[in-house]
């Protein structure tokens, strides 16, 4: 069959194709409605181009819980013809996905990858698919992958996928529809109406060809009619094979299909020769879903669930040789089968499970819930545990709650104390996840009030550990320390390294913001991130990393933030675990907003900002952070951005949290001279900065009060940096803010000093772009008679108002000649990531949001001729 | 002396693909299970009436508990997805003020 105004996406195909031997693969994602012609698309671009590359392929199938990385089986099996363990655990996983990975990178030739309807996809494809798609650059490939788009929803993780992958790595081809014109021109030739044709048919081109195949006399009054007419047309052996073909969301092997139906070949030679069927690879199916499903509407519910258990049957006989589960429970569900979906389904949870499918595990645990007849306590506790534990790890954490809790109702009927301090600790956990603090804390009390009577045990260790990490949250030391330390000692005791990789964390977090012990502090969260490294707890080594440098900003110790975060973002950019890159990211833009690389902080906090996933608890910060930088600066727009930080930190109830959104928003008071927060909010964050917190945070929050309204916190513990109400300790102060790096603070600190002081501050503020404040200072200067104030503004930047580098200068000449960011890269000889950067960076400064506007703005402000 | 037994109406919830497809034979051969079955229950049931729509079929059934429901459909062959107590009935003549 010819491809119809396909041209021009073959041409895209093919233009991506001819430039990989250059150096850089690239992904293509085609998307459109079944029928739109996907698959012919790819199948005519991979014929065009077969002799010159390797094309391997991978499926993935309509089953309720799909095999977890079938598509991957299927293209290493084309690779090598041998197939890994079938069974590799979730550590095994990344070597997986590695080995793959080199599999291409040593192939001779040019390597084409296709993944055909990639939104039924299961979640562990789906970081295969992230994995490569990352990496892709690095390959001699063309990774080409389909979707259907109007089957997922604003939450399907593929959208998430795409949000995230760098924009010059990827294509995205969504297919149109075959205009009017197309249509009659190819009704005409079969002698119908082409305006009829097109109306039914939408310029579907699946439609087009089933209305035009002649299937019936006259145009059908719909394609329902045009498909069940050809149907009702066959004799029974046939018919009962298009039974069995439509019923099945995979293709069927076709040994299965003879010992159904033995005569099967003659029965289907003339929809061999129709492209109804089609037979690839021992593998028989529809041509095309939109027939196999209007087949399987019109087909009585009875002759579906007998359809079902005569193919249940064929997989339940060869189970020993085939495990098809996936399989197995699909079809047993729909044959109403219920004690084999029970027996099938934790087979089938376990197996996804392992291989990191945590969204498809907790779907099969649900099913072997939701068909349970019995009321067998173990087996139920067992079902409800498994579930819970699944849906934690997959962020459904008000289900995780609720299973956790009726699992916990039968273990109190049986009196397993181990266990009920287990449950009760969990749900202490989960409850911190879902943002509820006072829950947490009443659960992990209970935990450790029932298990009190109890031996050691890994249960009561973490039971310990679990507290000492909500006090740890909360800024209070002295009891993170306490419950921390029997933590410490019950899994010495135990010899459970994991635990005490935990426990080490907490307590190594709270003596590390305290100035007698930090240097302790850092050498427990070592111990944590090295016991963590060596047994590959990727999470534990994430937190150990975050912690320590979160730690070092709040100890401004920016040189070891800057460096351990570097080293933890690699570790989990490498191992996918973005909410902890994300959550060390926006640490990093606080370190370039402490340490004057304004810009970079507050691209940084923008770039991670547009991720709509993205955790309250990162989100706060990073508004903080953008509202810093805007307010400084002079931008009008900040209050609702402070504002929704400040909402976001009270949720939490966690003073680290509350301090930065409050201290911007005091900032901001000072600055316009007005008040935004309400006496009620100041109260509870007085109240908490009494009882709790760390010495830098506090006086940092203690000087902002001060500074805006005037009001005196006295603070048991003093930090100089802050201590500049006469000339003698402004100036040390300052100068110990340069010595940590810090502009902005120093400049604070030298204007409480004399008139020279004063100047040396406004020229530092004018260098920041710290436009709102420099005016303040310079109001204040004018206003005790102090005359000729710095302007502080080189001449080659007063012809350039936006304050733009001569960098920023030479992409903004070449982005107004119309250049691509990678042909920018070679003109200035830098890599088109760092393009990107002076792109986001030129946005920034002249407040615009495209390259035209940029352009635009520029001109107008006559920064570019 | 025996002691009395209290009956409850269910709304029973069966996920059957394809439901609105059902051919008048088809539903007949269903509905002689299902009364053959209540025969052989050996407890008080009364199926009141079903609803069929395009993916599932809701029953309302009298019984005394879930379990002898789960019996019926267990012996019928016939799927169960949810079984809930019907806790108040309640229709236009409602709004009449209590006489």
């Amino acid at each position: 069959m010819e491809l119809i105004e396909r041209e021009g996406f073959l041409n895209i195909l093919q233009s991506h194709y001819e430039k990989i031997p250059e150096g850089e693969g690239h992904c293509i994602f085609i998307s459109g409605e079944a029928g739109i012609g996907k698959t012919s698309l790819v199948k005519a671009f991979c014929k065009k181009v077969r002799s010159s590359c390797n094309i391997y392929q991978g499926i993935c199938d309509a089953l309720f819980a799909p095999r977890p990385l079938a598509p991957l089986y299927d293209i290493l099996l084309q690779i090598k013809n041998d197939l890994p363990d079938t069974n590799p655990d979730i550590t095994d996983r990344t070597a997986f996905f590695s080995r793959l990975f080199y599999e291409l990178k040593n192939q001779e030739k040019v390597n084409i990858i296709v993944f055909e309807d990639i939104h039924w996809a299961d979640e562990a494809t789906l970081d295969f698919i992230k994995f490569l798609a990352r990496r892709i650059t690095q390959l001699q490939t063309l990774f080409i992958l389909t979707y259907r788009d109007n089957e997922i929803d604003a939450h399907h993780p593929l959208r998430h996928i795409l949000g995230h992958l760098n924009p010059d790595s990827f294509t995205r081809l969504p297919l149109l529809p075959l205009s009017r014109q197309a249509v009659e021109k190819m009704a005409d030739e079969k002698g119908y109406k082409g305006e009829d044709v097109y109306s039914i048919s939408g310029g579907n081109p699946f439609y087009v060809n089933e209305i035009l195949a002649s299937y019936s006399l006259g145009v059908p009054e719909n394609i329902k009619d045009a498909v069940l007419s050809t149907y009702n047309r066959l004799d029974e052996i046939t018919k009962h094979i298009w039974e069995i073909l439509c019923i099945l969301p995979t293709s069927f092997e076709v040994s299965y299909l003879e010992k159904m139906e033995p005569a099967y070949s003659v029965a289907i030679s003339s929809c061999l020769d129709f492209k109804i069927l089609v037979i690839d690879n021992g593998l028989i199916s529809f041509k095309h879903e939109l027939f196999r499903r209007t087949i399987e509407l019109s087909l009585s519910p009875l002759v579906r669930v007998e359809l079902h258990r005569n193919i249940l049957n064929l997989f339940l006989e060869s189970f020993e040789k085939n495990q098809q589960t996936e399989r197995i429970i699909h079809h047993a569900k729909n044959a109403n089968e219920y004690d084999l979906v029970v027996r099938y389904a934790p087979l089938a949870a376990k197996q996804a499970a392992s291989l990191g499918a945590h969204i498809e595990a907790s779907k099969l645990y649900l099913s072997a819930i939701e068909y349970y007849q019995g009321n067998d306590k173990d087996t139920l506790i067992g079902f409800y545990d498994s579930y819970a534990y699944e849906c934690y790890l997959t962020n459904q954490i008000k289900e995780a709650i609720i299973y956790t809790t009726k699992a916990l109702e039968i273990r109190k009927g049986k009196n397993d104390i181990e266990s009920i301090g287990s449950a009760l600790r969990f749900l202490s956990r989960l409850w911190w996840f879902d943002g509820n603090r006072k829950k947490a804390e009443a659960f992990a009390v209970k935990a450790i009030e029932v298990l009190a009577d109890q031996q050691s045990s890994r249960a009561k260790a973490m039971a310990f550990s679990n507290m000492s990490q909500l006090k740890m949250l909360a800024d209070q030391s002295d009891e993170c320390i306490l419950w921390g330390e029997k933590a410490i000692t019950m899994a010495k005791e135990l010899n459970d390294e994991e635990i005490l990789s935990h426990a080490l964390n907490n307590v190594g977090d709270v003596y590390m913001r305290s100035p007698f012990s930090k240097q302790k502090g850092i050498e427990l969260l070592q111990q944590s991130l090295d016991i963590a490294l060596k047994n590959a707890y990727h999470e534990h080594a994430a937190r150990a990393y975050t912690n320590l440098g979160s730690s070092a900003i709040v100890m401004k110790d920016y040189t070891l933030a800057k460096e351990i975060l570097e080293k933890g973002i690699q570790y989990c950019e490498e191992r996918d675990l973005d909410s902890w890159t994300a959550y060390m990211m926006a640490e990093k833009a606080r370190v370039y907003l402490k340490t004057g690389h304004w810009n970079e902080a507050y691209i940084m906090a923008d770039n991670l900002h547009r991720d709509e996933y993205l955790a309250s608890i990162v989100k706060t910060g990073i508004l903080a952070v953008m509202g810093t930088i805007k307010a400084r600066s002079g931008d009008n727009d900040v209050l609702p951005m402070l504002l929704e930080s400040k909402k976001i930190a009270l949720e939490t109830m966690e003073l680290q949290r509350i301090i930065p959104a409050f201290v911007a928003l005091l900032e901001y008071e000072w600055i316009t001279n007005r008040f935004y927060i309400e006496k009620e909010d100041i109260d509870t964050a007085i109240n908490m900065v009494k009882e709790m917190g760390n010495i830098y945070e506090n006086n940092e929050f203690a000087f902002w009060l001060l500074k805006s309204r005037g009001d005196r916190l006295e603070l048991k513990e003093k930090f100089a940096g802050y201590e500049i109400n006469n000339v003698n300790t402004a100036l040390k102060a300052a100068s110990l803010w340069e010595q940590l790096h810090c502009p902005y603070e120093q400049a604070l600190a030298l204007f409480e000093g004399k008139e020279d002081d004063k100047k040396i501050a406004v020229s530092i503020m004018q260098k920041l772009g710290a436009t709102a404040v420099y005016e303040k200072m310079k109001f204040h200067m004018r206003s005790s008679g102090i005359k000729s104030i710095p302007r502080g503004i080189r001449k080659s930047t007063r012809a350039n108002p936006a304050n733009l580098t001569e960098r920023e200068l030479d992409v903004l000449q070449l982005l107004k000649e119309g250049l691509q960011n990678k042909e920018i890269a070679d003109k200035l000889f830098i890599s088109p990531k760092t393009v990107d950067h002076h792109i986001s960076s030129i946005f920034f400064k002249l407040e615009v949001n495209s390259r035209a506007k940029a352009v635009q703005e520029a001109t107008r402000k006559e920064i570019i001729k | 002396m025996e002691k009395s037994i209290y009956l409850k109406k269910f709304v029973v919830e069966r996920n059957l693909p394809g439901a609105g497809n059902l051919t008048p034979e088809e539903i007949q051969s269903i509905s002689q299970t299902s009364c053959e079955v209540i025969n052989q229950l050996g407890r008080p049931y009364h199926w009141v009436q079903s609803f069929i729509t395009d993916d599932k079929i809701y029953c309302i059934h009298i019984a005394e508990n879930e379990q002898v429901i789960r019996e019926h459909a267990k012996l019928g062959k016939f799927p169960v997805h949810k079984i809930t107590e019907v806790k108040t009935i309640i229709d236009p003549l409602s709004s009449n003020p209590l006489q």
